[in-house]
């Protein structure tokens, strides 16, 4: 039997995981949005997964990736978003956290929109979103582990930090400022490039609550059974 | 004039405007005496709706109507004899003539059992409001309330029994947060009538000329009705489809200025009956879903700016269910507009700096 302070922990913990949960769902309806309504740059997506199972071709009996979402571009690029509501402080727990965006760094399933068929595009890239208030520093360490050499990536992680702003009633995101790598994306026409609108002109990107309430309404938002 | 034409059930001769027409010259010569209407709207004919209900009802086809009579199941004795016809595209209307308010009672709890397919035609204040403005506008006529019964959105009630002009009754409840429940009111002109309309849609003639009744209070009260209906009809979600179709309560000022609001909405939702919430957010913005256990719709609400609420029906919520809803909404929190938002198409532009 648990006492009543041991039952407050325990509601407690779970409002916590459902917060964070349900910003993950935010976020992730955020991005959905920019990828399948905002135009020219929607209608150049083939298709926008949520909450996805990711196989790898390469390892194929390996447990699937579940990023938080999967947007393929065309056949030969697609981004995997991955949502972090922090990092640790001590170097090697930070390391072992960093480590774990490596399991999306190899060649990978994309759902491919209407027909039911995958596509491992040629490359993609992994999207880093965490939270404004460590993004920077986030970024520098990341940054530093790699040019040490004990973080290798192959594939461009480029990090974007999030807030909600409550003046104006909306999430901004940002690409972190002090990053090297950027989106691979010139499949894309250039009105629609993420890599010219978020790293050339600095545009960040700003969603209301009111634009993503038919996507949360419309969609499920959680992964789908193994 | 048929030898029953008295309270005890007066003739149902073969067409309805004919025995209403009958029953209103009761009216004339019996001072307690009213015809008494309920009106639904339901997709199932009235009379079949009734005949499966369960209650012990025996059903008669007349000409251009059916004629019900409903018994006490023990003591087989009828209690009530009625009246049933079609009111509009889906609208059924239910008369009797009657001088008690329990009699009158008894034709609006079975209505309501007819679950799960139906719904009483919902006014808002705004409505009963354009209702009267149209008819003394059309008519050259005037209209006084005798008495009206408003409430304040957390239930507390007002009765007044001051004669006065029906837009003094509507600007004061409006001014005083309150929703106009009731009316009872006369027709002042060439062709006079004392009726009454409720909110629920349920409507009495008094005396007066039963023609102005059916064509500009009754009438107007099922139109009126029908054409919410269709924007609800229009909203539902139908199973495999992604695209949604909300409706928006448009409060035409600004309601939600915090999370103090936003708490006072829940709540009010949280007191629909035989529904249940989950909020997924209470602030800054407000996404809940609600269940209504009456016939299994589900909703999500949400309000994402000051001046509206959004509702989006999930696969197979029924019309019927958001129309009972919105009016909970209406009755509960604060009246409001409904419409139905246009789809807009975005560019990058509108999420960019």
């Amino acid at each position: 039997m648990l006492d009543s302070a041991q039952f407050g922990d325990c509601v407690q913990r779970h409002l916590n995981d459902f917060r964070l949960y349900d910003k993950a769902v935010d976020i992730v309806s955020c991005w959905q949005f920019l990828f399948t309504e905002a135009q020219p740059l929607a209608k150049n997506v083939l298709c926008f997964d949520g909450f996805p199972r990711l196989s790898s071709p390469s390892t194929p009996s390996d447990q699937p990736k579940t990023p938080d979402f999967a947007a393929l571009i065309s056949d030969t690029y697609g981004i995997v978003g991955d949502i972090k509501s922090g990092f640790p402080l001590d170097d090697k727990d930070f390391l072992s956290h960093a480590k774990r965006l490596l399991k999306y760094d190899l060649p990978l399933n994309f759902k491919g929109g209407i027909e039911a068929r995958s596509v491992v595009p040629t490359h993609h890239d992994i999207l880093l979103l965490i939270p404004l208030r460590d993004a920077q520093e986030i970024v520098r360490r990341i940054e530093k582990y790699r040019i040490a050499g004990d973080l290798k990536i192959d594939r461009n992680l480029i990090a974007f930090e999030w807030v909600w702003d409550s003046d104006q009633n909306e999430y901004v995101f940002r690409r972190v400022a002090g990053q090297t790598s950027d989106f691979r994306d010139s499949s894309l026409p250039a009105n629609a490039r993420l890599s010219s609108i978020f790293t050339e002109r600095g545009a960040s990107l700003k969603v209301s609550p009111d634009k993503i309430k038919s996507i949360k309404a419309a969609w499920q938002f959680c992964r789908p059974a193994a | 004039m048929p030898k029953q034409l008295h309270l005890r059930g007066y003739e149902f001769i073969e067409k309805w405007r004919d025995t209403l027409h009958l029953a209103a010259r009761e009216c004339a010569k019996r001072k307690r005496v009213k015809i008494y209407f309920v009106s639904f709207l339901s997709n199932t004919p009235a009379h079949v709706a009734l005949a499966e209900s369960g209650h012990s009802i025996k059903i008669d086809k007349k000409d251009d109507y059916w004629v019900a009579h409903l018994s006490e199941k023990k003591a087989d004795k009828t209690i009530r004899d009625f009246g049933i016809f079609k009111s509009g595209v889906n609208a059924w209307t239910l008369f009797t003539l009657t001088e008690s308010n329990w009699r009158e009672n008894v034709l609006l709890h079975l209505v309501r059992s007819l679950s799960p397919d139906f719904s009483l035609p919902y006014l808002s204040s705004a409505d009963i409001r354009q209702l009267f403005q149209n008819l003394e506008e059309d008519d050259a006529v005037e209209i006084v309330v005798n008495k009206a019964v408003a409430y304040s959105y957390r239930r507390e009630g007002q009765i007044s029994f001051k004669k006065e002009p029906f837009q003094d009754v509507f600007n004061r409840a409006e001014h005083e947060s309150m929703f106009v429940d009731k009316v009872d009111f006369s027709v002042q002109g060439q062709t006079p009538l004392h009726a009454f309309v409720a909110r629920n849609g349920t409507a009495k003639f008094i005396r007066g000329d039963i023609e102005v009744f059916l064509n500009k209070i009754l009438n107007v009260v099922l139109n009126t009705s029908s054409r919410k209906h269709e924007v609800f009809q229009q909203a539902a979600r139908r199973a495999g489809e992604i695209e949604v179709s909300p409706v928006d309560i448009d409060f035409g000022q600004s309601v939600f200025h915090g999370r103090g609001d936003n708490l006072t909405f829940l709540s009010s939702l949280d007191q629909m009956t035989r529904s249940g919430i989950a909020v997924m957010h209470e602030n800054p913005y407000i996404h809940v879903s609600l269940i209504d256990f009456f016939d299994g719709s589900s909703f999500d609400i949400f309000a994402t700016n000051p001046n509206s609420v959004t509702i989006i029906p999930q696969v197979d919520a029924s019309a019927f269910s958001l129309n009972r809803l919105c009016n909970h909404i209406f009755e509960n929190f604060r009246e409001g507009a409904i419409t139905r938002p246009q789809p807009k198409s975005w560019q990058l532009a509108d999420v960019l700096t």
